[in-house]
C-alpha cells in the first residue's frame, strides 16, 4: 500500500468510526429512560409546552428518522438549540471550544518541552537524581488525579509564590484582542498585542501543566529507553566513526527517530488530556468546553449534551489522524498493514 | 498449595514496590471495612454540625482539619473510601462479564461476529471515556451513585474486550484448542473452560490496575458535582467543594485529594507487580 492509499484509508475508517460514534451517542441521548422534554422543561411545566417540545425535537417520529434529521442538520451545521442558553448549539461550541483547544494545545507543548528533555537527561544520567525524578513523575502523574495536580499547583505556584495567575483566560484589567480564531494566543499577535500575549501565556500554563502532568512521565520514560537503542544503532557508530560533533548527531540523526513514541503516546494519552481538561478547566475556571459541559448537563439540556460529546469525539479522532500520519512522515518504512 | 511459597509470589515480594502497594491496598481496605471502630469520630458521615469547630486546621484532634460545618474530614475520608471501593468493584462487576463475553465470542466464534463486534468496540473506544460516561449521567435523571456506577461501566468494558480479544487470536491457535473441536467441545466450552482460564493472568492484572483507575474516574466524576451527593462522605466531592475555598481553607480539598491519589497509586503498584510476576502485557 502506498503512502496516498494509507492516507485515504485512515482518513475512510475515521469517517466510519465517526458515524458509530454520533450512532452510539445519538442513541443514547433517545433510548435512556425518560422523556427528554420533560427532563428539559421540569416538573412544572404544561402538557401542552411539553407536546410542543417533543415537536419540535422529532421525538414523536421513530429513532431511524431521528436520526436522519440529526445527521442531516448535523452536516448543515446546525445541531439545534440549546434549551440552557437558548441559542444555537453551534454558536456556544463556537464561543467556548477555542478556549479548551488553545489549553490542550498548551498542555501538548508542555508534555513535549518538559517530557523530551527529562527523558534525554535521565537516559544520559542513568541511575542518577534526574532519573529518579523522572521515574518518580511517571508513577505519581497516572496515578494523581488531574484535579488534584490542578490544586497542587494553584496553591504553589498561584496562591503561595504569586508568580502565576490564579484563574480565567486573561486579567480583567486588559482588553481582549478582537476575535479571528478565538485563540487568544494567535488574536494577540494578529494585533501585535505583546503585552496581552504575555498575560493570556502566564494564565495558560498552570492549567496547561496539570493537563500535561499525566503524560509528561510516559513521555519521559520512552525518550530514555527509546533513545538508549538508537544510540547502539549503526548509523549512530557510523556518524560518531565520521567524527560528527556530539551536536550534530543528536539534532540530525537522532532527534527524528526518538520522536516517534512522543508523537504517538500524544495519540494515545489524547483522550486523557482531554477528560483531564474537564477537570482543570472547572479548578481553574477556565471558559471552555467543560465549563459548558458541566452546565448543560447540569440543565439536562439535551441537544448541548450530544454536541459536547460529539464535538470532543470528532476533535480526538482528528488529532489521532493527524498524529498517525506525522508518525508516517518520521518514519518512512512503517508498515501500512493497519 | 501455600501461595506465599510459590515462587511467582517471590518474584512478587522481591520488588518492594509491590509490596509497597500491597500494603497500602490493605491498609486501605482494613480501614474502609472496620471504619466505624477505627475513627474518631463515626457520626460527622452524615448531615451533622458543629459550628464551634468549623473550619478548623489540622491539629491533634482533627488530624485533617474540620470542614466549614465542623466535621471531622479525617473521619470522612476513611467513610469516603468506603464509596470509593464499592465504586471499583461495582463497576468492574458489570464492565468486564460484559467485556470478556464480548472479546471471547469476538475472537473465537468467527469472522462476522469479530467484525461486528470488533467495530463496536472501537466505536465505544473512541469516545474519550471520562467524556461518555459524563454524556450517560447528564442523559440520566438526577447525579447519584448508581448512575455513577452505570456510566463508568459503560465506559469501560471495551477495555476487556480489547484485551480478551487479542489474547483469544493467539490461544486459539494453540494445539489443546485444535484438540478440542476435534473431541467435539462445544463453541461455549471451548471459549470459557478452554480459553478463558488461559486470559486469567492477563485480566486479574488489569482488574488490580482498573480498580485504581475506576476509582480515580468516578472520583473526578464526583468532583464535577455528578456523582455522590452530599451529605454522602465521597472523597471526589470533598475536593470540589474544597477547591472553590483555595487558599484559606486548603485541607478540605488537599486531604481528600491525597486519599484519592494513595489508593489508586496502591493498587497502581500491586497491579504493576502482578504484571511482572505473570509476565504479561495489559
Amino acid at each position: 500500500m502506498s503512502a496516498a492509499q494509507y492516507f485515504f484509508r485512515r482518513t475512510f475508517i475515521s469517517i466510519i468510526v465517526f458515524f458509530g460514534a454520533s450512532i452510539v451517542i445519538f442513541c443514547l441521548a433517545r433510548l435512556i429512560p425518560g422523556d427528554p422534554a420533560r427532563i428539559a422543561l421540569g416538573p412544572f411545566a404544561s402538557k401542552e409546552m411539553v407536546e410542543q417540545y417533543r415537536e419540535l425535537l422529532h421525538l414523536n417520529e421513530s429513532i431511524f428518522i431521528q436520526y436522519k434529521i440529526f445527521i442531516t442538520n448535523l452536516f448543515q451545521g446546525d445541531l439545534g438549540i440549546s434549551t440552557y442558553t437558548k441559542r444555537p448549539v453551534l454558536i456556544d461550541i463556537k464561543s467556548y471550544f477555542p478556549a479548551t483547544f488553545e489549553l490542550v494545545l498548551m498542555s501538548v507543548t508542555l508534555m513535549v518541552l518538559i517530557g523530551m528533555p527529562l527523558g534525554i537527561l535521565s537516559g544520559k544520567f542513568k541511575d542518577t537524581f534526574v532519573d529518579h525524578i523522572s521515574r518518580v513523575f511517571s508513577l505519581l502523574g497516572v496515578v494523581t488525579p488531574s484535579f488534584l495536580w490542578a490544586i497542587i499547583l494553584m496553591l504553589i505556584f498561584a496562591f503561595w509564590l504569586p508568580i502565576f495567575p490564579v484563574s480565567e483566560r486573561f486579567s480583567e484589567t486588559l482588553d481582549p484582542p478582537k476575535l479571528v480564531t478565538g485563540l487568544l494566543l494567535i488574536d494577540s499577535l494578529i494585533e501585535g498585542n505583546f503585552h496581552f500575549f504575555k498575560d493570556a501565556v502566564a494564565h495558560l500554563f498552570l492549567p496547561g501543566l496539570a493537563i500535561a502532568m499525566p503524560a509528561i512521565g510516559n513521555v519521559a520514560r520512552l525518550t530514555r529507553t527509546n533513545l538508549s537503542d538508537i544510540y547502539d544503532k549503526q548509523y549512530i557508530e557510523f556518524a560518531k566513526s565520521y567524527s560528527f560533533s556530539e551536536f550534530k548527531i543528536a539534532t540530525k540523526y537522532a532527534l527524528k527517530p526518538a520522536s516517534i513514541p512522543t508523537v504517538t503516546i500524544i495519540g494515545l494519552d489524547f483522550a486523557l488530556m482531554l477528560g483531564n481538561a474537564f477537570l482543570v478547566e472547572t479548578v481553574f475556571v477556565w471558559p471552555g468546553m467543560a465549563k459548558y459541559g458541566v452546565e448543560v448537563i447540569l440543565a439536562k439540556d439535551l441537544n448541548g449534551i450530544v454536541a459536547t460529546a460529539l464535538i470532543i469525539t470528532t476533535f480526538y479522532l482528528v488529532i489521532n489522524m493527524v498524529v498517525d500520519f506525522v508518525v508516517l512522515l518520521l518514519n518512512p518504512r512503517i508498515s501500512f498493514k493497519d | 498449595m501455600n501461595i506465599f511459597k510459590t515462587k511467582s509470589f517471590y518474584k512478587f515480594s522481591r520488588n518492594p514496590l509491590s509490596v509497597f502497594g500491597l500494603i497500602i491496598v490493605v491498609i486501605v481496605l482494613l480501614l474502609a471495612i472496620f471504619a466505624p471502630y477505627i475513627t474518631p469520630f463515626p457520626e460527622h458521615v452524615g448531615p451533622f454540625t458543629d459550628f464551634a469547630n468549623k473550619s478548623k486546621p489540622p491539629d491533634s484532634t482533627y488530624i485533617f482539619g474540620t470542614d466549614k460545618i465542623g466535621r471531622d474530614i479525617f473521619t470522612r475520608c476513611i467513610y469516603g473510601y468506603r464509596i470509593s471501593l464499592i465504586l471499583g468493584v461495582v463497576v468492574l462487576s458489570i464492565a468486564v462479564p460484559i467485556g470478556v463475553t464480548m472479546g471471547l465470542c469476538a475472537g473465537y466464534i468467527g469472522k462476522k461476529t469479530e467484525l461486528i463486534l470488533m467495530r463496536i468496540t472501537d466505536i465505544f473506544l473512541a469516545i474519550p471515556a471520562l467524556v461518555l460516561a459524563l454524556s450517560i449521567i447528564g442523559l440520566l435523571d438526577r447525579p447519584n451513585l448508581v448512575y455513577t456506577m452505570i456510566a463508568v461501566s459503560m465506559a469501560w468494558w471495551p477495555w476487556y474486550t480489547r484485551l480478551i480479544y487479542n489474547l483469544t487470536r493467539s490461544i486459539k491457535t494453540e494445539g489443546y484448542i485444535t484438540a478440542s473441536e476435534v473431541m467435539g467441545a462445544s463453541k461455549f466450552h471451548i471459549m470459557f473452560w478452554e480459553i478463558l482460564p488461559n486470559c486469567l493472568p492477563s485480566l486479574l492484572t488489569k482488574i488490580t490496575l482498573d480498580l485504581g483507575f475506576v476509582i480515580l474516574v468516578g472520583s473526578s466524576l464526583s468532583f464535577l458535582g455528578l456523582g455522590a451527593q452530599p451529605p454522602t462522605p465521597d472523597l471526589g466531592t470533598m475536593v470540589a467543594k474544597g477547591a472553590s475555598m483555595l487558599p484559606d481553607t486548603w485541607w478540605f480539598s488537599l486531604f481528600p485529594g491525597f486519599a484519592i491519589l494513595i489508593v489508586v497509586l496502591g493498587f497502581n503498584l500491586v497491579g504493576d507487580g502482578l504484571k511482572d510476576m505473570f509476565d504479561v502485557d495489559v
